[in-house]
């Protein structure tokens, strides 16, 4: 049986909020757009309706006192979906304040009705609703009014066919509580916005409070206002087409690592999917290391991605990367805008590799990364570190992260934030101290569900770029990072390979 | 900011970085007022097309901005050209929520045809200038189209109510 209503879903034109909503804007929805001030609400509600309207489905927008219509025009025309030529076309805007400053809420319905008799609307904007209720002298409880008229409203709207739009400014949450609760009743759906201010870092998110009909994706998303307007950053899950989700089974195939004698050290290289993270001091060659890698993939014909969060543009770059970047081999993600979320690095990042297609991809360096996140995202950063490789592992990418790593010869540590179990393979470099020089070794110390060497071994940096050495079996207590000569060792054997410098 | 950023080739009135607070006689407001001059030979003419004009602006301004809005502009405009056409000045004056076309229309069939068509082209200039400093040249053209057909050097305008 078929004769069940089929709910139009309304692609909203806002980049990530039909993703927020389980699939779009359920049509003839009674729906409230809240938050504080500045929050974005008039801004979303003319992106959508930009979007949305046509000569055919045109969209009425009441303004009522508040901001004046000339400013909100004003402002508006700064971003790039405001059209011109589409207002008094398939866009009309309609003042109330001459109603609503009468003071009869009646009136100011009545004015409605008229409105969209003559203009026959598909979709109906308020801005803001609120305004028009503390506007009215109506005797009594403002919060009784204030649902009578958005309960005729809605019942107005939806015989009307209308999907609808109620703004409103709600400075608190416990306001939205005890002042909103009976629209909330009535609404089909809530979309919230706020923003959340922690120091001198401010990040603006999203949440669908409710929306009738379908599943929304539960929990705060991030979303930007750009000269196109609002742009949300939906959860990666959502984001992912489903057919790449990567088949578990024997490792396949091996990316080589562009560093000769590492691949061995690795037993053959690093398996196709996994997750890389190079820790190491401050100049040990993890980004040098990193470009190699994706020099190698160019090389085998692949493409990569870089993922780099310095603060500092245009800085010196290693030239083989410069080169693979000029060359379109590898895709740049050089996000220096400030505040930065997860999901909007996850999505830059998927943007990227679906464009290029690539398999290889390099975040350098995690460090960076978390300095360049919204302090509010850095509490839980190794919750985002997971999300983040759940991601990428699930785009089918091969990713090498590399990692600041401060020398310390007391313990042995892998990663600053506790997350090496995140990963599939880790590779640990480290300065030892021999004959009153720096010395560097490297060891490969994880490679999941693979043999791999176990080997400390010296590796030096050329112009050729990294020489992995021997190991240094006369010396003890490497890791310590100042070694000793192993006093019964046979002395007249020297340590092979590390004579290099 | 860049707010006269224009999405469409439409007719550029005026010149964006005239201050407002001095309008001079510009080629625009010449033109206007020529226009004016050829629909309406006496002073008396050129006020019912003032007033008839005003009309149509407020007719399709009013639901847009609200009557207050537009009462605002046309008050605004009458004081920035003051200075030049002394017998206005004081119109702009008073409380009123609303335009005043009856003081207009005698105001202007007071004066010489010349100085009505000269007064009335700067007036709408000025008028439209100042539209234009708000909401930008596309958006101002766009909205006015209605209103402003018998001044446009532009296309003729083109009834686009569905």
């Amino acid at each position: 049986m078929t004769t069940k209503v089929t709910i139009n879903r309304l692609a909203t034109g806002v980049p990530g909020l039909d993703e927020v909503l389980g699939g779009g804007l359920p049509e003839f929805s009674f729906n409230l757009i809240a938050g504080p001030p500045g929050c974005g609400k008039t801004t979303l509600a003319h992106q959508m309706m930009f979007a949305l309207a046509t000569p055919e489905r045109p969209a009425l927008y009441f303004t009522v006192l508040g901001e004046p219509p000339l400013k909100m025009l004003r402002y508006q025309q700064q971003f790039d979906f405001f059209d011109s030529e589409l207002i008094n076309r398939s866009i009309h805007f309609v003042n109330l304040s001459d109603d609503a400053s009468a003071g009869d809420l009646d009136q100011v319905l009545q004015r409605i009705v008229a409105e969209v008799e003559a203009h026959r609307p598909a979709l109906v904007f308020v801005d803001s609703f609120r305004s028009v209720v503390h506007a009215s002298r109506g005797e009594g409880n403002p919060h009784n009014n204030l649902q009578q008229f958005v309960q005729q409203l809605g019942m107005l709207m939806t015989s009307w066919q209308a999907t609808t739009f109620l703004i409103g400014e709600y400075f608190t949450e416990t306001e939205t509580e005890t002042d909103a609760n009976p629209v909330l009743t009535v609404a089909d759906g809530l979309i919230w916005l706020r923003q959340s201010v922690q120091r001198n870092s401010m990040v603006r998110k999203m949440e669908i409070m409710k929306m009738r009909g379908q599943a929304t994706l539960p929990g705060l998303h991030t979303f930007r206002i750009g000269t196109a307007g609002l742009e949300v950053f939906a959860p990666m899950h959502a984001a992912l087409p489903a057919s790449t989700e990567p088949t578990p089974g024997p490792l396949g195939s091996r990316l080589l690592m562009g560093v000769p004698r590492l691949d061995d050290m690795m037993g053959g290289g690093l398996p196709r999917g996994y997750s890389l993270l190079v820790a190491g001091p401050s100049g040990s060659g993890k980004s040098i290391l990193a470009a190699a890698f994706l020099a190698e993939g160019a090389r085998c014909g692949e493409t990569g991605v870089i993922a780099v969060f310095e603060q500092r543009p245009n800085r010196s770059r290693n030239r083989v990367l410069t080169d693979l970047i000029e060359s379109g081999r590898v895709g740049l993600v050089d996000s220096r805008a400030p505040d930065l979320s997860i999901d909007e690095i996850v999505f830059l990042l998927l943007t990227e590799i679906r464009r290029l297609d690539a398999s290889r991809v390099v975040i350098d360096s995690l460090s960076a990364f978390e300095l360049a996140l919204a302090p509010t995202f850095r509490e839980d950063f190794r919750e985002s570190l997971l999300r983040l490789v759940t991601a990428l592992a699930g785009a089918g990418v091969s990713v090498l992260m590399t990692s600041e790593l401060e020398d310390r010869y007391t313990d042995l540590r892998f990663s600053p934030y506790g997350t090496a179990f995140l990963t599939d393979a880790i590779i640990v470099q480290r300065y030892i101290e021999v004959d009153s020089r720096l010395r560097r070794v490297m060891a490969v110390v994880k490679v999941r569900a693979s043999a791999h060497s176990d080997e400390l071994r010296e590796f030096s940096i050329d112009d050729a770029g990294i020489r992995i050495g021997g190991m240094l079996p006369d010396q003890e207590g490497l890791l310590g990072g100042r070694p000793t000569r192993k006093r019964t060792a046979d002395l007249s054997v020297p340590a092979s390979g590390i004579d290099d410098s | 900011m860049a707010l006269q950023r224009q999405k469409s080739p439409g007719r550029t009135i005026g010149i964006r970085r005239r201050p407002l607070a001095e309008p001079v006689e510009s080629q625009e407001s010449q033109r206007i007022a020529a226009a004016l001059a050829r629909r309406a030979e006496t002073a008396g003419q050129v006020a019912d097309t003032m007033v008839s004009t005003w009309r149509d602006i407020d007719a399709v301004l009013s639901p847009i901005i609200g009557q207050l809005g537009v009462a605002m502009l046309y008050k605004r405009s009458l004081y920035l050209i003051g200075p030049a056409h002394p017998w206005l000045a004081g119109m702009h004056e008073g409380k009123q929520a609303s335009v005043d076309l009856a003081a207009l229309k005698s105001a202007f069939a007071q004066q010489s045809s010349a100085n009505a068509a000269a007064a009335g082209g700067a007036f709408l200039h000025t008028f439209h200038d100042l539209l234009s400093s708000l909401v930008g040249p596309s958006l101002t053209e766009r909205l006015l189209r209605p209103a402003w057909a018998h001044f446009s050097s532009g296309p003729p305008a083109q009834d686009t109510s569905p």
